[in-house]
C-alpha cells in the first residue's frame, strides 16, 4: 500500500484499465476497507533524513488553488507569495531564528533622524534573469513603482509604502527613499513579498503583460520554464543564483533542477498525493490527516506565518448589531478557542494570545483578558440593551442579533471552526451564518462595509495600521483614535519604546474596542514526502532555493 | 430545401443573439462590478484608479453603449478583456478550451458508443433479465451525482489502489476515467431514447412481415430497426451539448482539470462580464449549430418528416 | 439539467405511433400483454412508492426517524464510523451524520419543488400559449425556448444564485429555469397530440368553446403525461442542486441541505468516507426511485 504510483501510466494501459472498472464497480467496499489500510504503520524513517543535502531532482509543489495574477505588488496571497518568494528577490529579509531584518539585496540600510529617509545600499553584480543589472537604478525604479503605483497599467500603490515621496538614486550603490511622515517600520515592508524586485522593463508592459508569469522577470533562484494554463507552472533553477539572504544556509544556486507548481483544491486529495509521492509537497494538510501522514513516514510542517496577523474576526464596527463595544467584548469572551482546538484543530495550531502572533516583533500576550467566560458574555449582552427573544436569539428594539461572516475557501480550517463557532455563539444567544467558503460572497465582503464580520488573517509589514486604521482594508472603517497610536509608534525611533505604544495597539484591537475577534496564530500546514526537505519563511512560504530531495 | 435550411441558420443566429443578450442582462444583476472585485484583491481600492479603470475598460459608459460596443466588438472579432485573468476573452478562453474539448469530445464518443451498445445487446439477448438489467442502466447513470462518482473513484484510485494520477498528466486513465464518467451521465437521455424508439420501431406491421420472410433477428435489428430508429436519438445528441459543458465543470473540477470548467467559476466569482459573455456565445453557438445539423439531416434520416411538415420540419415541430 | 428527461422527443415522433402497445416481441396479442404490464407496473408503483413515501417521512416528521440533534455535535464524538447508535456515523463537529439527512430533506425538498414548480408554472404555461394561441406566437416562444436552451442552465442558475444570497429561494428559482424548456415542450407537443384526437376534434366541431375543451379533454389527458415530467424533474432538481452546493455555491451551513452534506464531508474522505458517501447514496436512491416511480406514473395514466 505504501509503494504505490509513480509508475509510467502508458505501460500497463490495458491492465490499469481494467483495474479502474472494477474499483468503480466496487467503489463502495473499497472504500469501506481502504480506509483504515491507508495509513500502514511503517515507522518513520530517520536515518537519511540527517544526511548532507543531494543535489539535483525536480520537486512537486501541489498549492490550493491557481493564482490569476503575480504582478508583484498582488501577492498579498499566499498563492503568489508562495511562488514569488522563489523568483523574486526583496531588499530585505525576515530572519526567523533571530527575529531580526536580514540583508539580501540591500547590504546595509539607515534612518536618517527624523525617519523620513531611508537609504539602502545596493549589492553589486546582481543579475535578472534575463541578463540586465539589478542596480540602483532598477530598485529605485522598483520602489517608485510600489510608492506610486502605475496609474496608466491599473497597477496600485503598495499598502506598506503609506506617504511615500519618492526614491532616488544617491550614490553608486545608493538608493534614498523619502517619506512624507516618519516611519520607523519603513524597511520592514521591502522583506514582503510585495516589494519583491522584478526588471524594469516588466514595468513598460501593461496590465495584463505584469500579471503574466511568463513575462514576470525576476532576479530569483528559480525562472518560469513553462505552462499549462491553471494546472500547471514549471520553473527552472538559475545556475547562477549567488545572492541568497545572509542567514540561509545555500548561499549558492538551488540543489533542486526546479520545481513544478500544481493544485489540489480538493482538501480531501492532499494528504493521499503526499503519502503516495504524487506531489512531494502540498500545502494545506488538514488536522485529521496529520497524523495519519506522520505515521506513515512523511514529514508535516507547521509554518507559522509570522509576519501575518493571527486569524480572527473582523468586526466591521459599524453596523448596528456590534456598534455597542460591549457586545464585540462578549464575543471575545464567549469564544470558547480550547474547545475550537480540541474539535476541529490540531497540535500546530496555537492559540492567539493577541491580534499578532506569538512570534512577532512587539507581540504581547493578552490571552487572560480574553479567556472563555460565557457567563460575562451574556452579562456584557445585557447590559448592552439585547435580551433573549423567544427562540432564543436577542433582540433589541426589535432588532435580532444575527451576523453573517464571510471567510474565504483556502483556509482548511476556518470552516469547521466557524461552523463550531455558528454553536458556541449560540448558546449566547447570537446567531452566527458562517458563509466562510463562499468564495463569491468573500469578494464582495472585501469591500462591502455591511458585512458585519470579515474571517482572515492578513499580511502586516506594515504594521496594523494599514490593517485596522482609518482607510484600513479590514475594518472598512475610520478611527482616529487607532491612527494616533499607529503615528505614534511609527515615530519612535527607540524599540522599547515603540514595542510599548504596539503593545497599546494590541490592547486597544482585542481588549478595548475588541474590534478583532482573535482565534489563533496563523500557521501553514505542509505535508512533505519522506525524504523530501523544507523550510519555510515567516511568511509561511516555502523556500526552494534551499530545498533538497534524497536520492532514490 | 434550400430555402428551408436559409431559415433554419437564420433563426439560429436569431437564437445566438438573444441568448447573449440574456446573458448580458443578467450579469448586471450580480452585486459588485468586475473592476472594484479585481482591485480590492491587492488592496483597498484606491477611487481614482478604479475610476481610471472603470473608463480604460468602458464600464463607466451607459448599459446600452457597453452592449452596442461589446456586440460591435464580436463583428471585428474583438470578445472583450477578460480582466480576472489579465487576458483578452480570446486568449483565456484558448487557453483552456483544448482540454475541455477533449473531455467534452470523448466523453461524447462514449456516450454515443456506449448507448448503441446498451441498446443493441438488450434487443439481440433474449434473456429477459439481462434485458431488464441493461434497460435499468441508462436511468441509474442520470440518477448519480457526477461529482460524488468522481470524488470516490479519485479516492480509490489514486491513493488506495495507486493506479492513477491525481494530476492531469496526460496519461491514460486520468483522462479515461473523467471521459468514462462523464459520458455516462451524458449518455443516459441517448440510450432511454433508442431503447423506446427501437421499442416503437419493432411494434410495426414491416418487422414481422421482415420475420415472415425468414430474416435472421440480427439483420432485422441492425439492417432495419436501427436505421428505423436513430432519428430521435439524433435528436437528443444535440441537446445534449448543453449538459456536456454542465458536466464538464463539474468534472473538471472533480479532476483539477484546466479547461471551461474553470472560466465558468471563475467568470461568475469575479463577475468579469466579458468573459462569461464569450463562454456564452461559444455554448450557445455549440448547442445551435448541433442541433442545426440535426434538423438538416432530419430529412435524410427520417424521410416521414417532410412529407409530414414540408414548410419547415425539424426538431421544433 | 434538462438530462434524463427525454419523454417530449419520442412523443412527438412523425409517423405510426404505436401508442401504449407493448414491447417488441408480443406486438400481436395486445390485450394481454396489456393486463400483464399493468400488474407489473403496480409492484413497480409500489417498491418505488413506499421507500419515496418515507423518505417524504423524513420532510415532515424528522423527529420520528431519529432522536439526533443535527445542528449541534457531540464534541466527544467526532468522526466516528458508522454504528448501532450513528446509523451514518458522525462528522468532524460530532453531529449525527443520518440525523442531518434527515431534517436536511425538507430543505432539499423545499428547494427542488420550487425548482420544480417554476419549471411546471412557467413552461406549461409557455407550452399551452405556444400549442393554441395564434400562428405568430408559437414560433416566438419557440424560439425563446432554444434561447433557454442554448444558454447552459448552469450557468444560469450560478448567475441567479450569485446575485441574490444562497438559499433555498434562490436556488429553487436557479434550478427551475433550467427545466422550463423541457415542460414547455412537453406540453406543447402533448396538447396539439390531443387536440388532433378525434374526440376532441369532434367536442370542437359540437360546439364546444375552446376554453371548454381545453378543459374537459386537453387539460386531464396531457396531465399524466406532464406528472410524469414533474417527478422525474424533481429528481433532477435534487441533482442540481447538490452539484450547486459542490461548487461552494449551496445553501450556507448549518442548514443541513442534502447537497451540503455531501460537500462538506468531502473533505473528509478519506478519514470519514461515510460523511460523503452515505449520504450520496441517499440522494442516488432517491432520485433513482423517483425515476422509477415517475415513469410508473405516466405508463398507469397514459390513455
Amino acid at each position: 500500500m505504501s509503494k504505490i504510483i509513480t509508475r509510467s501510466p502508458g505501460s500497463r494501459q490495458r491492465g490499469a484499465f481494467t483495474v479502474g472498472l472494477v474499483a468503480i464497480a466496487l467503489t463502495l467496499s473499497a472504500c469501506g476497507n481502504g480506509a483504515q489500510a491507508q495509513n500502514p504503520t511503517t515507522g518513520p524513517e530517520s536515518a537519511a533524513a540527517s544526511g548532507e543535502p543531494v543535489e539535483g531532482g525536480h520537486l512537486v509543489f501541489a498549492d490550493v488553488v491557481p493564482a490569476p495574477r503575480w504582478q508583484t505588488q498582488s501577492a498579498t496571497d499566499y498563492r503568489q507569495a508562495n511562488v514569488l518568494n522563489s523568483v523574486l528577490d526583496r531588499l530585505t529579509y525576515y530572519d526567523a531564528e533571530t527575529e531580526t531584518l536580514v540583508p539580501w539585496i540591500a547590504t546595509d540600510w539607515s534612518p536618517n533622524d527624523d525617519l523620513t529617509e531611508w537609504t539602502f545600499t545596493i549589492r553589486e553584480g546582481v543579475t535578472f534573469s534575463d541578463g540586465t543589472p539589478l542596480d540602483a537604478e532598477a530598485v529605485a525604479r522598483n520602489l517608485q513603482v510600489f510608492g506610486e503605483g502605475i496609474t496608466d497599467a491599473q497597477i496600485q500603490p503598495n499598502q506598506d509604502y503609506k506617504n511615500f515621496v519618492s526614491a532616488e538614486v544617491t550614490g553608486d550603490d545608493q538608493v534614498t527613499v523619502t517619506l512624507s511622515e516618519p516611519n520607523a517600520n519603513f524597511v520592514r515592508a521591502t522583506s514582503s513579498v510585495t516589494s519583491g524586485l522584478v526588471a524594469p522593463s516588466v514595468f513598460e508592459l501593461d496590465n495584463a503583460g505584469q500579471n503574466d508569469i511568463a513575462q514576470v522577470i525576476g532576479s530569483g533562484p528559480f525562472t518560469f520554464e513553462s505552462q499549462v494554463p491553471d494546472q500547471e507552472i514549471v520553473f527552472t533553477a538559475r545556475e547562477d543564483y549567488a545572492w541568497a539572504p545572509e542567514t540561509a544556509e545555500n548561499q549558492g544556486a538551488p540543489y533542486l533542477d526546479g520545481f513544478t507548481l500544481r493544485y489540489l483544491p480538493e482538501v480531501g486529495h492532499r494528504a493521499g498525493s503526499v503519502s503516495t509521492g504524487q506531489a512531494d509537497l502540498v500545502r494545506g494538510i488538514q488536522p485529521v490527516d496529520e497524523a495519519t501522514l506522520e505515521a506513515a513516514g512523511h514529514s508535516v510542517y507547521a509554518a507559522a506565518g509570522t509576519d501575518l496577523s493571527s486569524n480572527h474576526m473582523a468586526v466591521r464596527f459599524e453596523n448596528e448589531e456590534v456598534s455597542d463595544a460591549r457586545v464585540r467584548q462578549a464575543l471575545q469572551i464567549g469564544t470558547n478557542r480550547e474547545a475550537i482546538k480540541q474539535t476541529v484543530l490540531s497540535d500546530s495550531y496555537q492559540l492567539s494570545g493577541s491580534i499578532l502572533n506569538h512570534g512577532a516583533p512587539g507581540f504581547v500576550d493578552l490571552s487572560e483578558d480574553f479567556a472563555y467566560d460565557p457567563e460575562r458574555a451574556k452579562e456584557l449582552l445585557d447590559e448592552a440593551g439585547w435580551t433573549v427573544g423567544s427562540d432564543g436569539i436577542r433582540e433589541k428594539d426589535g432588532q435580532r442579533l444575527e451576523l453573517t461572516v464571510s471567510a474565504s475557501s483556502n483556509s482548511v480550517v476556518i470552516k469547521p471552526v466557524f461552523d463550531l463557532m455558528v454553536q458556541q455563539w449560540a448558546e449566547l444567544g447570537v446567531k452566527l451564518t458562517s458563509r466562510a467558503g463562499d468564495n463569491t460572497f468573500f469578494l464582495q465582503a472585501q469591500t462591502d462595509e455591511t458585512v458585519p464580520l470579515y474571517g482572515t488573517r492578513a499580511f502586516s509589514y506594515g504594521g496594523l495600521g494599514p490593517l485596522y486604521g482609518s482607510g484600513g482594508t479590514l475594518t472598512l472603517a475610520d478611527d482616529p483614535e487607532f491612527d494616533e497610536l499607529v503615528d505614534r509608534a511609527n515615530a519612535e525611533a527607540d524599540e522599547d519604546a515603540r514595542n510599548e505604544i504596539l503593545a497599546e495597539q494590541q490592547d486597544y484591537i482585542v481588549n478595548e474596542q475588541a474590534h478583532a475577534i482573535v482565534l489563533w496564530d496563523e500557521v501553514q500546514v505542509y505535508g512533505a514526502h519522506s525524504g523530501t526537505h523544507v523550510e519555510f519563511t515567516t511568511g509561511a512560504a516555502p523556500i526552494f532555493q534551499g530545498a533538497w530531495k534524497e536520492g532514490e | 430545401m434550400a430555402r428551408y435550411a436559409l431559415g433554419r441558420v437564420g433563426q439560429a443566429l436569431i437564437v445566438i443573439w438573444l441568448a447573449y443578450t440574456v446573458v448580458f442582462l443578467s450579469v448586471q444583476l450580480l452585486p459588485s462590478d468586475p473592476v472594484t472585485i479585481f482591485l480590492s484583491a491587492d488592496a483597498a481600492p484606491d477611487p481614482a484608479v478604479v475610476a481610471a479603470m472603470q473608463a480604460q475598460y468602458g464600464y463607466d459608459q451607459p448599459l446600452i453603449v457597453q452592449y452596442l460596443g461589446q456586440l460591435a466588438g464580436l463583428f471585428v472579432g474583438d470578445f472583450g478583456y477578460a480582466l480576472s485573468a489579465g487576458q483578452t476573452v480570446v486568449e483565456r478562453i484558448g487557453g483552456v478550451i483544448g482540454s475541455t474539448l477533449e473531455l467534452a469530445g470523448w466523453a461524447f464518443v462514449f456516450a454515443v458508443v456506449l448507448s448503441f451498445v446498451l441498446v443493441s445487446v438488450a434487443s439481440l439477448v433474449k434473456v429477459r433479465w439481462v434485458r431488464a438489467v441493461l434497460e435499468a442502466l441508462p436511468p441509474l447513470f442520470s440518477s448519480v451525482p457526477v461529482f460524488w462518482v468522481g470524488l470516490i473513484a479519485l479516492q480509490v484510485l489514486s491513493f488506495q489502489l495507486g493506479v492513477m494520477s491525481i494530476f492531469p498528466d496526460g496519461s491514460f486513465l486520468s483522462l479515461t476515467v473523467p471521459v468514462v464518467l462523464l459520458g455516462a451521465y451524458v449518455s443516459a437521455p441517448i440510450a432511454q431514447v433508442l431503447f423506446k424508439a427501437i421499442e416503437q420501431t419493432y411494434a410495426q406491421p414491416f418487422v414481422d412481415v421482415l420475420r415472415a420472410k425468414g430474416a435472421s433477428e440480427t439483420r432485422i435489428f441492425f439492417a432495419h430497426i436501427l436505421k428505423n430508429s436513430v432519428a430521435p436519438a439524433f435528436t437528443v445528441m444535440a441537446m445534449a451539448v448543453g449538459a456536456l459543458l454542465a458536466g464538464s465543470v463539474i468534472t473538471e473540477t472533480v479532476f483539477s482539470r484546466s479547461g471551461l470548467g474553470q472560466i465558468v467559476l471563475q467568470g461568475v466569482t469575479a463577475q468579469d462580464i466579458p468573459l462569461v459573455q464569450g463562454l456564452v456565445l461559444i455554448t450557445a453557438t455549440a448547442f445551435v449549430v448541433f442541433n442545426l445539423i440535426v434538423d438538416l439531416l432530419h430529412p435524410l434520416l427520417d424521410p416521414r418528416v417532410l412529407k409530414a411538415h414540408p414548410a419547415a420540419a425539424g426538431r421544433t415541430r | 439539467m434538462a438530462l434524463g428527461i427525454v419523454e417530449d422527443v419520442v412523443a412527438h415522433q412523425p409517423g405510426p405511433t404505436a401508442g401504449p402497445a407493448a414491447g417488441p416481441h408480443d406486438a400481436n396479442d395486445l390485450e394481454p400483454a396489456r393486463a400483464r404490464r399493468r400488474r407489473r407496473v403496480d409492484w413497480a408503483l409500489l417498491l418505488s412508492g413506499l421507500p419515496l413515501l418515507l423518505i417524504l417521512g423524513f420532510a415532515f416528521f424528522p423527529g420520528v426517524f431519529t432522536s439526533q440533534d443535527p445542528l449541534n455535535g457531540i464534541a466527544t464524538q467526532v468522526m466516528q464510523g458508522p454504528s448501532g447508535e450513528h446509523w451514518f456515523g458522525t462528522d468532524h463537529l460530532g453531529r449525527d451524520v443520518f440525523a442531518r439527512v434527515v431534517y436536511g430533506t425538507s430543505q432539499t425538498f423545499l428547494t427542488a419543488g420550487l425548482a420544480v414548480l417554476v419549471g411546471l408554472v412557467v413552461g406549461s404555461a409557455l407550452g399551452l400559449a405556444s400549442a393554441t394561441l395564434g400562428r405568430w406566437v408559437d414560433p416566438v416562444i419557440m424560439r425563446l425556448i432554444d434561447v433557454l436552451l442554448a444558454i447552459p442552465s448552469f450557468l444560469i442558475a450560478l448567475i441567479i444564485v450569485t446575485a441574490s444570497e444562497p438559499g433555498p429561494i434562490s436556488l429553487g428559482i436557479g434550478v427551475g429555469i433550467g427545466s422550463i424548456a423541457t415542460f414547455a415542450r412537453l406540453t406543447r407537443t402533448e396538447v396539439m397530440r390531443i387536440r388532433a384526437l378525434d374526440y376532441v376534434e369532434a367536442a370542437h366541431l359540437n360546439g364546444g368553446n375552446a376554453w371548454s375543451v381545453a378543459r374537459r379533454h386537453v387539460v386531464p389527458n396531457a396531465a399524466g403525461q406532464i406528472l410524469s415530467l414533474l417527478v422525474v424533474d424533481f429528481g433532477v432538481a435534487i441533482l442540481a442542486i447538490s452539484s450547486l452546493g459542490f461548487l461552494g455555491f449551496g445553501a450556507p451551513p448549518p442548514t443541513p441541505e442534502w447537497g451540503l452534506i455531501i460537500a462538506e464531508g468531502r473533505q473528509y474522505l478519506g478519514a470519514a468516507w461515510w460523511m460523503t458517501t452515505l449520504p450520496g447514496l441517499v440522494i442516488v436512491l432517491t432520485v433513482v426511485l423517483l425515476g422509477i416511480f415517475g415513469r410508473c406514473v405516466q405508463k398507469q395514466l397514459r390513455f
